[in-house]
């Protein structure tokens, strides 16, 4: 019976690869050279912070014999990545799935169910806390000394970890849909994720104070995780050589899985099944006013938008990151601008920082890119009303620039005001800004139609774990990169250089947009 | 009111609908009937534009749906068997984009909102969103949806599922209206002394190809419509 469940798990997984190779379609070298090269940016790019991170680290606590302490660490890191990372595809794979109703209703016990759910989440934990733990193994093996048995002790470390953060995750899960069937659900995942990122980045941002008295006061925070956190004590000696310790930090992360694991399939049934009592108001029909079908449509997509949990946290998080970055600026005005002098640019050049950090966090504002596979087996009711097929792509894409463009757009000008860049420069900016979010939104189209899907069993599936979702975002962090590296290495007049961009990125929207109402009009009326 | 003629409709290599020819005129209300997987749903889908084919015509009004498919859904209605409708939306949010999409006015869809609203008992509950709705109010949302800009054609599948008897019986009064006043309606059903008590025409369909059709009278003759049913299966 489990088999069956990981079975069906695994092939909702890769039901869209496995309809390609039904229809006998094959795997492109194009997508093959895609694909690995988006493998290799992550692993760079993640490996890379982290590899730094505990490079600085290793050998400060390897002088002071602390080495236990510095996996330690790595494994507290593990454990605050893996669980941030998991807990809101947890609380949605475990919760939120469509077939829950119908895997209950079959005689299959709850809490095999949710061991079907709960394996392939573990496997994901697996691979965030790896993404921490694997570059810190690997710069205590470059730098300090290497050893196949403790790089063996070490992963086993890991898997201990990844209980842990499960087991952790799942109950942060279970307390997030307890909360959220009580509530505004949209609202609620979004109070949960702010309040997530926002302990997230005040790490971040302490990260070199914390860095430093770190490794200044090691031996301090080696007896407090002794005396207060033992876990971690155990699975550092665990890392450097104590089996004996680290079979019981293992033991302990199975205990705890499995403590987690009875008391969910306890609770299973019940709160799977929990609804949020809708309250039925006085229905009054003033508000029925007419709206043309193109606004009717973009109300529409606003309200999946704003009433869609996953949808709002995962695509709309940018914008308040947008937001934030602009306040940040205002704030650390005389910081920025001291930095900004000491980098040699002056105010016609300034602008190109804005838009390069702008470009960056744009990339994460894919809202056009699910719109498509979302319409899931709601699709008919489009279909079947008179509206021709353009409009409806058109008023997708009209969505995404409303939501991000205003925003965008203000953000970049106020910076741009704020840091003293030139009247020209500052045209320049809004221009660029305003036609790299176009870029996006017709980008996350053409791709969100290329790899539609419309039979998610969650809406994770299209706003999280599509692979439209990720060409589009490494492919507007790869615009900007290449824009960086360019002018870095062909150094040219910054006015000129913001020019060519806005040349070239103007000409790949027009013929996005040619592509979109000829293609994309085409793929969209083949979809059933 | 609808004209097709040769319909024809593949997945891959299996023949979902085989030559299927069938004229409804204004006034008319055809049931159509067939076991499951006979091709029932396939026609009323590409009937309503949402199914792509190549081979055959299908004209509502005198329009072509591939060469027109906007002129033909404008005259048209389309309610599935599967209500699946935008919960993220309340009913009434629902119904006014339906509405805004038709272009019908404020005060014609405040009109009709109340008057289908109250026929099928639902006007207190459209405030509700429709992820909070049963399976039998999301089906009065989208049965209200598909009447709210008065459309000359409704096609429907299975539209008695999950309603509750009165509902089905108001709604059975509304289709008889609606055909008196001049539409026409062709809906499928497996309810089969429903289509003998409700309809004029009936449409049988087996194996994706149509086996009998005409007015109730010539295809039950002296016996009644199970009888002819189960007789054309058994002849398979």
């Amino acid at each position: 019976m489990m088999k069956a469940l990981l079975r069906l798990r695994f092939r909702a997984l890769f039901a869209g690869a496995a309809a390609k190779s039904r229809k006998k379609k094959k795997v492109s070298k194009g997508a093959i050279v895609l694909y690995a090269l988006l493998a290799v940016y992550l692993i760079v790019a993640v490996f890379g912070m982290m590899g730094m991170l505990f490079h600085s680290l290793a050998e400060p606590y390897h002088e002071m014999g602390l080495d236990w302490l510095y996996f330690a660490i790595a494994c507290l890191m593990g454990l605050g990545f893996g669980i941030i990372g998991s807990v809101f595809s947890t609380q949605s794979q475990l919760y939120d799935a469509k077939d829950n109703d119908l895997l209950l209703s079959m005689p299959i016990p709850p809490g095999m169910i949710l061991s079907s759910r709960m394996l392939p989440l573990l496997a994901l934990n697996g691979l965030f806390i790896g993404a921490v733990m694997l570059p810190a193994i690997a710069v205590y093996a470059i730098y300090v000394e290497f050893s196949i048995g403790h790089i063996l002790l070490q992963l086993l470390a890991l898997v201990g970890v990844t209980l842990l953060a499960q087991a952790v995750a799942c109950l942060l899960g279970w307390l997030l849909h307890l909360l959220l069937s009580k509530m505004n659900k949209s609202v609620g995942s979004m109070v949960f994720m702010v309040a997530f990122l926002g302990i997230y980045f005040y790490i971040y941002s302490q990260a070199n104070s914390i860095l430093t008295s770190m490794a200044q006061n090691g031996q301090a925070i080696a007896d407090a995780l002794h005396s207060w956190a033992w876990p971690l004590y155990a699975a550092g000696r665990g890392c450097i050589g104590s089996i004996g310790l680290l079979a019981i930090f293992l033991a302990i992360g199975a205990a705890a899985l499995g403590l987690v694991w009875l008391f969910l399939s306890a609770t299973f049934l019940r709160t799977a099944t929990a609804r949020r009592s809708g309250r039925r108001k006085k229905l009054s029909l003033q508000e029925s006013a007419q709206r043309s079908p193109i606004g009717a449509i973009v109300r529409k997509e606003l309200g999946k938008f704003f009433g869609t949990p996953v949808y709002l946290t995962n695509m709309g998080l940018g914008i308040l990151m947008l937001v934030a970055l602009t306040v940040a600026g205002i704030i650390f005005r005389e910081d920025v601008s001291m930095l900004l002098m000491l980098l040699g640019l002056d105010g016609s050049s300034r602008y190109l920082i804005i838009l390069a950090i702008f470009s960056y966090l744009g990339a994460t504002l894919c809202i056009s890119t699910p719109s498509v596979s979302l319409e899931g087996k709601n699709i008919w009711i489009l279909k079947s009303l008179p509206v021709a097929s353009k409009s409806i792509l058109l008023a997708k894409l009209a969505t995404h620039c409303l939501l991000t463009l205003p925003v965008s757009l203000i953000c970049s000008a106020v910076l741009c005001v704020v840091y003293g860049c030139s009247a020209v420069s500052t045209l320049l900016c809004l221009v660029v800004a305003g036609l790299l979010g176009l870029f996006n939104g017709l980008l996350g189209m053409i791709t969100g139609l290329k790899w539609a899907r419309l039979d998610y069993i969650s809406e994770a599936y299209p706003c999280k774990q599509s692979v439209a979702v990720l060409v589009t975002m490494f492919s507007m962090m790869g615009i900007a990169m290449a824009c960086m590296l360019v002018f870095i290495y062909l150094p040219m007049d910054p006015l000129l250089f913001g020019l060519l961009v806005a040349l070239i990125l103007a000409l790949g929207c027009i013929w996005m947009y040619q592509a979109l109402c000829t293609w994309g009009v085409k793929k969209w009326n083949s979809l059933m | 009111m609808l004209q097709i003629e040769h319909f024809t409709k593949n997945y891959g290599e299996k023949v979902a609908v085989d030559d299927l020819s069938l004229h409804i005129a204004p006034g008319e209300l055809w049931a159509f009937i067939g076991h499951n997987g006979a091709g029932k749903t396939t026609t009323l889908k590409a009937a309503c534009g949402i199914l792509p084919f190549s081979q055959g015509s299908i004209r509502i009004g005198g329009k072509s749906i591939q060469e027109d498919p906007i002129g033909c859904k404008q005259q048209l209605a389309y309610i599935p068997d599967n209500p699946d409708l935008y919960e993220f939306l309340t009913g009434i949010q629902y119904l006014n984009f339906v509405a805004d999409i038709y272009g019908v006015s404020a005060s014609d869809r405040k009109a009709r909102i109340e008057k289908y609203g109250q026929l099928l008992g639902m006007t207190d509950d459209l405030t509700l969103h429709i992820s909070d709705c049963s399976h039998g109010m999301k089906q009065k949302i989208a049965l209200i949806g598909g009447l709210i800009h008065k459309p000359r054609l409704i096609l429907m599948d299975e539209p008695f599922v999950g309603l509750d008897p009165v509902a089905s019986h108001q709604l059975k009064n509304a289709m008889t209206q609606h055909c008196r006043e001049g539409g026409a309606i062709f809906f499928s059903t497996h309810v089969l002394e429903v289509a003998e008590k409700l309809c004029n025409k009936v449409a049988i369909i087996s194996g994706g190809k149509l086996v009998a059709s005409g007015t109730m009278e010539d295809v039950k003759g002296d016996t009644s419509l199970e009888q002819v049913f189960l007789e054309l299966e058994g002849e398979k």
